[in-house]
């Protein structure tokens, strides 16, 4: 008896050193003639840690007017500390989060660095898909989900 | 996994220094002993969870520390030779009413302490002890030479 409850408490310590309850970072990508993007970011986070999630773009033509768009669960339940380099302007595109920046010559490469923390209270499956747009026009989108543990 | 990897350095370090210190002072504690302790444990706690505030991070910390605290007492129960690092030996304090410098000193222990903890287990002086050995929690036995 004793046995089997040792080995119920093992299995929560087995499960975090295989980083099933987090915050390990995976990294996705997705790609289009025009742009390459790529989403390193944790998939699944605890209530309160701090997190960082790197966008990089690399243009493979030029690109007028890149615009990240964030999907809600960047913004909900979620402290949004900073973005690095600052977007030249941010909207809101229904729930989503709309970064503008300056043009990218095909070649370029930009790359983003955004810092959260998740607010104690927050639990379960966020929508954390990243889409890059040239001003409307969809170039590239890597759909993630972020699971919060309570 | 980050997680669990402070945790068994808080512990191991925890380990490392309740082993340096020494038997005798954790098993007596004064009031800023105390007090001392409480505000270690929030330190060490800072510095484990960080700012995880969930249940899941409370749980793998817990468990954790319960199979580390397992691991030892069965490495200190297979393997005899480790009882020593892990556990201590019990140290001979008085033989034939005469206290042991050498080992006193080891412990800082003064012979006023060893009289007083004598005392009070209602023996008059040293003199009437045979045998007063240290143990591995920190307690002194004394054997009279009456339970002879």
């Amino acid at each position: 008896m004793r046995r089997l409850l040792l080995a119920l408490i093992a299995v929560p310590v087995v499960l975090a050193i295989a980083g099933a309850l987090g915050q390990a970072t995976v990294t996705r990508s997705a790609a289009s003639p025009r742009a390459h993007l790529e989403l390193s970011a944790p998939a699944v986070l605890r209530g309160g840690l701090m997190w960082r999630a790197r966008i990089t773009i690399r243009a493979r033509a030029a690109i007028e007017h890149p615009r990240i768009v964030l999907a809600p669960g960047y913004v909900n339940g979620m402290q949004f500390n900073t973005i690095e380099p600052s977007p030249a302007s941010e909207a809101a595109r229904g729930p989503r989060l709309v970064l503008s920046y300056d043009k990218l010559a095909a070649g370029d490469e930009l790359v983003v660095y955004l810092q959260f923390q998740v607010d104690p209270t927050t639990t379960g499956r966020q929508d954390a898909t990243v889409a890059l747009d040239d001003e409307t026009l969809p170039l590239a989108r890597i759909v993630h989900t972020i699971t919060v543990l309570p | 996994m980050d997680l669990v990897a402070r945790t068994v350095v808080v512990f191991l370090f925890i380990f490392i220094v309740t082993r340096a210190v020494g038997r005798r002072e954790l098993s007596s504690m004064e009031p800023f002993d105390l007090i001392l302790l409480v505000v270690i444990g929030d330190l060490v706690q800072q510095g484990v969870t960080q700012s995880d505030y969930s249940v899941t991070g409370s749980i793998l910390v817990v468990a954790t520390i319960a199979l580390l605290t397992v691991a030892m007492s069965y490495l200190s129960f297979r393997f005899r030779s480790l009882r020593p690092v892990l556990e201590g030996e019990p140290l001979v304090l008085v033989e034939d009413g005469r206290p042991i410098e050498r080992n006193l000193r080891r412990e800082r222990i003064t012979v006023d302490e060893l009289r007083a903890a004598a005392r009070e287990q209602q023996l008059r002086s040293l003199e009437d002890v045979h045998l007063a050995v240290l143990e591995t929690s920190g307690r002194i036995s004394f054997i009279p030479y009456a339970d002879e």
